[in-house]
């Protein structure tokens, strides 16, 4: 019969390097796991006899030379046909049982329904990489492996395959008489002689052999470091039948056991030390069955490397979850005596699967279950902990009252229940309303033509044209006079402010406006029409109404002189909900209450853009793909919100409610209002409200938005922290060991000062706490928590100073999400919460 | 409601009378009012049996299904629940009588009565596992008449807990359009799709298309006429349908 190899164009040698090399546990365990998992596989029930054997030659040079089998037995042997040349060549479709084809092929392309786990050719590669055959011609890289195997029917086979560094499969193998003879003497081709010497195999099954062994792979048999990666790796499936030994070239024999704190099975029966939790439910249909977590002091030495939780999969050990995961819970001189595994149903083995990493070594976390499984775990170890002593080194209690009293004064501050609020129907850009008496409403818009409408940008030289500020007045039926101002300052620079002028305006119908013509952006001196801004940044105007001295209303605007606005926000468009209760004002809910609901849509872009808004509550559906049109805005100016769904709905009415009116029947509990913002059909935004309905919202009031604790425990702990119990439920937490609130606390208060002491330090870590809190649901495009925070003006504070502060805010929003602007997040965080600290302090 | 608890000590049957009312008067004081309920109990459990034997189940998880619906429909027509006497926090000790008398096969007035024993678990969970794994769920299943929930579910309790585990598509609008979905397949794909290892991803893609929270949760499946949600559903569940019935046909080829 005429022999050939088959090679492929593809450098092999490059391949199988990659695919071992991306073993992050090295290849010794790629060695312990792939050979045996192909045996398993191919064993009734798994119980595969698998044998590691180390052969020493004499290389023609007269220096010692290893060879490695691994034969398995009590498995299929590489049944199926021998395919064709064309087939290797070409790549075809296998089916079940064709398992010699595949051990043959890395052509063959894969079936929608093959594992794509074991369809990258790991197994082969697990053996090629550990073979180092000499070179023919310099600088040639070459592997070889053979693998004989006996089938039920007797049939004896042996393959050869080379990778030098092209992929070579010899074709056909090696049969009969001839596979036996070659084995049991020597393989010569061209330039290539194996001492072999095997013994054919007697029993169905197969054998690997991989000549010239890497110098590593010996070492590894010597040193038991592959004894130990196959203990790790397979002890559980050892223990229900598969059998490994390691033999080394002397012939001493090794079977690779159970590790001694399993052998005794401590879930079948009660083990001192040792929990077993069963049919763990994480969620999603997701169930393990079975978590077994034991401490044994008497564990220590090299057996401390096993400490932590194994997870395994179909027996195997796929990783363990040990420091990074279990640190909290287990104390570091208890980790040596500590260990655990894993092991997840049917359908959670499935999912798993999805999950697990070619190298059957990790589990991503990103697939749909598998953070919900480790976090089942996480909590059973914590009860494990707990149960041991070791859990109960936390423990939470209310900020101490003058420190509450403390946080609870700035936080009143910045409560926007505290502030005259703008009026809905306002899309202007930090526009502000005052009452003048309570039956008047003034409003204020001020408006103006960049040189580019895209931008806020102006260059010098530039124009702002027709600068105008519109008045408004409701009711429209009152005649009135008022006075409108404008000026212009840097915002980092109050000395360089420039008043532009003041006009009187005549308001009829409810409405005046105020001309100031255009403006040229200059270096130079101001003159009636130009505007000397030498330093470059961000200018602000600001316009202001007064009626009889006092002030009515106010409204800014930003430019940027010679300098590019900062970028906008992350998600180019946003939802904000609110939720009012009309009848009582208050949180809570009670049956006949009508609460007035409004949700508005930002766009944040500079493109129009129709979107479609979603929302509903309980069975009620406010809006279905309902178009709300927006336009987009100048880049570094502040986009209006648009109302999409404006709402007076009667919770539980016990009368028929007005005809503009809805109502809805909702048992007594909290229910969410929810809306989502679609474009394309793809959701862009989505925001959430909750109502307590006849229960007491889980804050006593909705603001502060956050409850204040102590944290206390054994090890250190940040700053400060949230828990967030539930959407509606952050507690803000902070460690009285924290060395600076010691020292504090040590230290004399100053009498008279607004911040001291131990209450300084509450109040900095709720102005950080609000920051977050606001922040954290802009993650959906929730900009409810934001426009609650930022609309209007704190009484007492400085409208100015506040104003920077909501722009700060503003950009700290665009830099949300951002990894690779982390550092200019956290530096705006602090500046942030700076500025908070300083409207509060300076406060009137 | 106060309510009777029997229990069985070396084979004497006993009861104890538990109540939420005010702690300075025993239990015993209700006995009379507890002995009624146990009436009431023994009527609605009588119906219970009535509702589950006319249905012929060959299969035991089909018969398993149709016991846990006959006890959700025979406690909602029994009015138990709605009663006025009921206080707040008995319910704990109403599914630990009913399902007492499930267990031991105790009458109101001491006889036995084993058709009973299989209307519930054998093993007693706690009372919050036994509302929500036994009668929540059949109050919820027998929502929808018995042919529509077989329908529905193929007939597994297992298929059933994956939809209601899922709180955003529990409602029974959804559960109805599932009927119908899985009515106009051929029998044996149905029968393919409704083994609980392929339901479930059935139920994930569901509740993925209606999440609960977060982006996409506004509109929810009772926010759908029943011709809308039909339509979604086949969008969701066809391709998986598909794809579930295709590599069940195919052999599947294992590493060597």
């Amino acid at each position: 019969m005429t022999s050939q190899f088959v090679p492929t164009v593809t450098n092999m040698v490059t391949i199988v390097r990659n695919i071992i090399e991306g073993y992050g546990m090295g290849p010794i365990r790629a060695l312990a796991q792939e050979p045996v998992q192909n045996s398993k596989d191919a064993a009734s029930r798994g119980r595969a006899r698998v044998e590691y054997r180390l052969h020493k030659r004499q290389s023609p040079e007269g220096t010692d030379d290893y060879m490695l089998t691994v034969t398995d037995s009590n498995t299929t042997g590489l049944r199926g046909p021998v395919h064709s040349l064309a087939d290797i060549a070409q790549g075809s479709a296998l089916s079940e049982g064709e398992n010699w084809a595949a051990f043959e092929g890395m052509g063959y392309t894969k079936k929608s329904s093959e594992d794509a786990l074991g369809s990258r050719g790991q197994g082969k590669a697990a053996y090629l990489y550990h073979s180092n055959l000499p070179s023919l011609v310099p600088n040639q890289e070459r592997m070889m492996m053979l693998y004989d195997t006996l089938l039920p029917s007797g049939e004896y086979r042996l393959g050869v395959r080379y990778t030098n560094p092209s992929d070579a499969v010899r074709q056909p193998p090696f049969i009969g008489d001839e596979a036996r003879s070659v084995i049991s003497t020597r393989y010569n081709d061209e330039g290539t002689a194996i001492e072999l010497g095997l013994d054919p195999l007697t029993q169905v099954g197969t054998r690997v052999v991989v000549p010239h062994l890497s110098q590593e792979a010996v070492d590894a048999v010597h040193s038991g470091e592959l004894y130990q990666w196959l203990q790790r790796c397979w002890w559980r499936a050892i223990q229900t039948g598969l059998s490994i030994e390691v033999v080394d070239e002397d012939g001493s024999t090794e079977s690779v056991s159970v590790p001694r704190w399993w052998v005794t099975e401590p879930w079948t029966r009660q083990t001192s030390g040792a929990r077993t939790y069963e049919n763990i439910d994480a969620g999603d249909g997701l169930k393990i069955k079975r978590i077994v977590l034991l401490y044994d002091e008497s564990l220590s030495g090299s057996d401390a490397q096993f400490w932590g939780v194994q997870l395994l999969r179909g027996q195997q050990w796929i990783e363990t979850l040990g420091q990074e995961t279990l640190a909290d819970y287990v104390p570091r001189d208890k980790r040596p005596g500590f260990r655990g595994f894993v092991e997840f149903d049917r359908g959670a083995e499935r999912e798993l699967r999805r999950a697990e990493n070619p190298q059957h070594e990790h589990f991503d976390r990103r697939v749909s279950g598998v953070k919900e499984l480790v976090a089942a775990i996480e909590d059973k170890v914590r009860e494990f902990a707990e149960e041991q002593g070791w859990g109960a080194h936390e423990s939470t209690r209310p900020a101490p009252e003058g420190e509450r009293e403390a946080a609870l004064e700035f936080l009143r501050f910045l409560s926007p229940r505290e502030r005259s609020r703008r009026s809905a129907q306002s899309g202007a850009a930090n526009a502000s309303q005052l009452s003048m008496d309570l039956t008047e409403r003034w409003e204020c818009d001020l408006r103006l033509d960049f040189p580019d409408p895209r931008s806020v940008r102006v260059n010098w030289g530039e124009y702002i044209r027709n600068v105008s500020v519109v008045v408004s007045l409701q009711p429209a039926s009152i005649s009135r006079h008022a006075t409108v101002s404008l000026e212009l300052a840097h915002v980092d620079d109050r000395a360089s402010q420039i008043f532009i002028g003041s006009q009187s305006v005549h308001l009829q119908s409810g409405e005046g406006i105020a001309r100031f013509g255009d403006f040229q952006i200059i270096t130079g001196a101001t003159s009636p029409s130009k505007l000397q801004c030498a330093r470059p940044g961000k200018w602000r105007f600001t316009a202001r109404v007064e009626v009889g001295g006092v002030q009515a209303s106010r409204v800014s605007r930003s430019m940027f002189v010679n300098e590019d606005p900062p970028e906008r926000q992350s998600k180019p468009y946003t939802l904000s909900v609110s939720v009012e209760n009309h009848s009582t004002g208050q949180r809570r809910i009670n049956s006949g209450d009508t609460v007035g609901v409004q949700v508005s849509v930002t766009n944040h872009t500079t493109e129009n853009q129709a979107l479609q808004l979603t929302a509903s509550l309980g069975d009620l559906l406010l809006a279905d793909m309902t178009t709300v049109d927006t336009r987009g805005i100048p880049a570094g100016a502040t986009p209006a919100r648009i109302p999409g769904v404006q709402s007076r709905i009667v919770i539980n009415p016990t009368t028929s409610p007005a005809p503009q009116q809805q109502s809805i029947n909702l048992p007594p509990g909290r229910h969410a209002l929810r809306a989502d913002l679609y474009l394309n059909g793809e959701v862009v935004a989505h925001a959430s409200r909750t109502l307590d309905i006849e229960v007491d919202p889980v804050q006593s009031q909705d603001w502060p938005p956050f409850r204040i604790e102590q944290i206390s425990g054994s090890g250190p702990h940040p700053r400060w922290q949230f828990q967030k119990r539930n959407q509606d439920d952050w507690v803000l937490q902070y460690p009285p060991a924290y060395p600076l609130y010691r020292a504090l606390q040590a230290s004399p208060n100053q009498s008279g000062a607004r911040l001291t002491g131990v209450s300084a330090f509450v109040v900095d870590v709720c102005a950080e706490g609000i920051i977050e809190c606001s922040m954290e649901p802009l993650d959906n495009g929730d900009h409810s928590r934001m426009d609650e925070l930022l609309n209007g003006v704190p009484a007492g504070a400085d409208p100015e100073r506040w104003e920077d502060y909501c722009d700060k805010m503003q950009e700290l929003a665009a830099l949300r999400n951002r990894p690779e602007r982390l550092d200019e997040y956290s530096l705006l965080v602090r500046d942030c919460a700076s500025r908070s600290l300083n409207l509060f302090v300076e406060r009137g | 409601m106060p309510v009777k608890v029997w229990n069985r000590d070396n084979g004497t049957l006993s009861s104890v009378v538990e109540t939420v009312r005010r702690a300075s008067l025993r239990g015993e004081l209700f006995r009379v009012d507890a002995e009624a309920l146990d009436r009431e109990i023994d009527r609605m459990l009588d119906r219970a049996v009535e509702l589950a034997v006319v249905v012929v189940a060959t299969e035991s998880e089909q018969q398993a299904f149709i016991k846990r619906w006959a006890v959700g429909r025979a406690l909602m027509e029994s009015g138990l629940l709605q009663s006025e006497q009921l206080d707040p926090g008995e319910e704990k000790w109403l599914w630990q009588a009913i399902a007492r008398k499930c267990r031991l096969g105790v009458r109101a007035d001491g006889s036995s009565e084993a058709a009973w024993q299989e209307l519930t678990p054998n093993r007693e969970p706690d009372p919050t596992r036994l509302e929500r794994d036994v009668f929540a769920v059949g109050l919820w299943l027998q929502e929808q008449e018995l042919a529509t929930a077989m329908m529905a579910f193929g007939g597994s309790r297992t298929n059933a807990r994956e939809v209601y585990r899922r709180g955003a598509i529990r409602t029974k609008n959804l559960r109805d359009v599932l009927a119908c979905w899985f009515e106009e397949l051929e029998p044996s794909r149905r029968s393919i799709l409704t083994r609980p290892g392929n339901f479930l991803p059935l139920a994930r893609a569901l509740a993925t298309r209606f999440p609960g929270r977060g982006p996409g949760s506004a509109k929810r499946p009772v926010h759908y006429s029943n011709e809308e949600l039909y339509a979604e559903v086949c969008k969701v569940l066809d391709p998986i349908a598909n794809e579930l019935a295709s590599s069940d046909a195919e052999p599947v080829l294992k590493n060597p």
